[in-house]
């Protein structure tokens, strides 16, 4: 599986640069942590080098009353100018920005959010009430603009974080949403804020598409192995033996052996058991894959922990290439289990 | 040929920061094309702000366009 939050910074970047994604894809391989450091270092810029224009329109804020800064924006000011603008301007007259985003309708604030500021965001987002920010947040989910919206989640106190979640109907959206945070702190600090019975209901629609069970899948190969854990029984429990093995194959299919293996490391015996009952699992080809993708990505602990639950020939194989693996490459944790078992 | 991607990537460096370490990643050619892309968005940008500006002091009221425009353009 591609790094889906590595994608959505190369969004981002495009977005920064005003390009399609395909001007900038073949520059993924720089992973997201650098591809988010060049895009912050890029739209500092573009915000800098204009400090002074935002500073003389912040002079004009008294002339103009808040009704007509959101009429005349809407109609003649583009998203580009006016996200790029509302930063400075919110930072200098917190008091007016309620006033004004209440007069803005979601679509236009949903066009405006990609271009903004997020360092200004990170100073104004806490002044600002969530059900201002709710139908906007709605828009972008039925635009699909997950990418945008997942950054307002870095920024979201625990209070709105609540709220949002609690106005945004669209589970599946959120799901998507919250895979595509940034820091692995933060996405462990978003889910252990939701209550477990809210956090279920997101984690369930991780099985309605293959492109949902892999922003599932990322973010429970993201969290601390407790929360994996907990959130990945949750998400077994939810397959039949046949949905069982769908995901299996989409797993397989769409490259995230890793990452389900990441899980199995965490999840709890009963959803090891199923996973290693799985006929897809032990067919020679499949179980190919997942011994390459422990050897490629260093996975054997989950690997080695569905294998004490096979018998035969599949478990046997698993437990070569392990002691092969520590042989070769030294690794302490296979070594440890393919001796133990 | 090698000069000039060379001296993109110092044009970066200078524009970005000398301390982004993501740059020594960047072969020269993606350095060139990453400098192009900036500076076309800085030119958009530039341009969308003046056209919006233009057209928003058009939109205030008759009273408040004189001193608007003399906070924008001195």
């Amino acid at each position: 599986m591609s790094d889906l939050v590595a994608r959505a910074q190369l969004i981002m970047l495009a977005e920064t640069l005003g390009v399609p994604p395909e001007r900038v894809r073949h520059l993924e391989r720089l992973g997201a942590e650098n591809l988010r450091s060049l895009r912050e270092r890029i739209s500092n810029l573009l915000f800098d080098e204009q400090s002074a224009t935002f500073a003389r329109m912040s002079r004009l804020a008294p002339l103009v009353p808040n009704g007509l800064v959101a009429r005349v924006s809407q109609a003649i000011v583009p998203p580009l100018v006016a996200g790029r603008a509302a930063g400075a301007l919110g930072v200098d007259h917190p008091g007016r920005a309620k006033g004004v985003l209440s007069d803005l309708s979601p679509q236009y604030m949903a066009d405006c959010a990609p271009f903004l500021d997020q360092r200004t965001v990170a100073v104004l987002a806490p002044n600002i009430p969530p059900a201002l920010l709710i139908p906007a947040a709605n828009e972008l989910m039925r635009r699909k603009a997950y990418v945008t919206a997942s950054w307002f989640l870095d920024y979201a106190t625990p209070e709105a974080l609540l709220d949002l979640e609690a106005g945004i109907p669209d589970k599946a959206g959120l799901l998507h949403t919250t895979s595509l945070v940034q820091s692995d702190e933060r996405l462990e600090q978003i889910v252990r804020l939701l209550p477990t019975e809210r956090l279920a209901v997101i984690v369930r629609t991780a099985v309605e598409s293959p492109e949902l069970l892999m922003a599932g899948l990322s973010l429970l190969a993201r969290l601390s192995p407790e929360l994996a854990a907990d959130l990945g029984d949750i998400l077994f429990e939810q397959l039949d033996d046949d949905g069982l093995t769908e995901v299996l194959r989409t797993v397989v299919g769409q490259d995230a052996i890793p990452e389900l293996l990441t899980v199995a490391a965490a999840v709890r015996e009963d959803a090891l058991r199923r996973i290693a009952a799985d006929p897809f699992l032990t067919e020679p080809a499949t179980l190919e894959d997942f011994v390459d993708a422990a050897v490629e990505h260093d996975r054997w602990e989950g690997l080695l922990r569905v294998a004490e639950h096979l018998s035969g020939e599949a478990g046997r194989r698993i437990n070569r290439a392990a002691k092969s693996a520590a042989k070769s490459a030294g690794n302490s944790a296979a070594n440890t289990k393919a001796k133990a078992s | 040929m090698r000069d000039h991607n060379v001296d993109a990537k110092t044009a970066l460096r200078k524009q970005l920061g000398p301390d982004l370490a993501v740059l020594d990643l960047l072969t020269e050619q993606e350095s060139a094309e990453l400098q192009v892309l900036i500076d076309d968005a800085r030119a958009t940008q530039r341009k969308a702000l003046d056209a919006s500006i233009s057209e928003v002091l058009g939109r205030l009221p008759r009273l408040a366009r004189g001193p608007a425009r003399k906070i924008m353009f001195g």
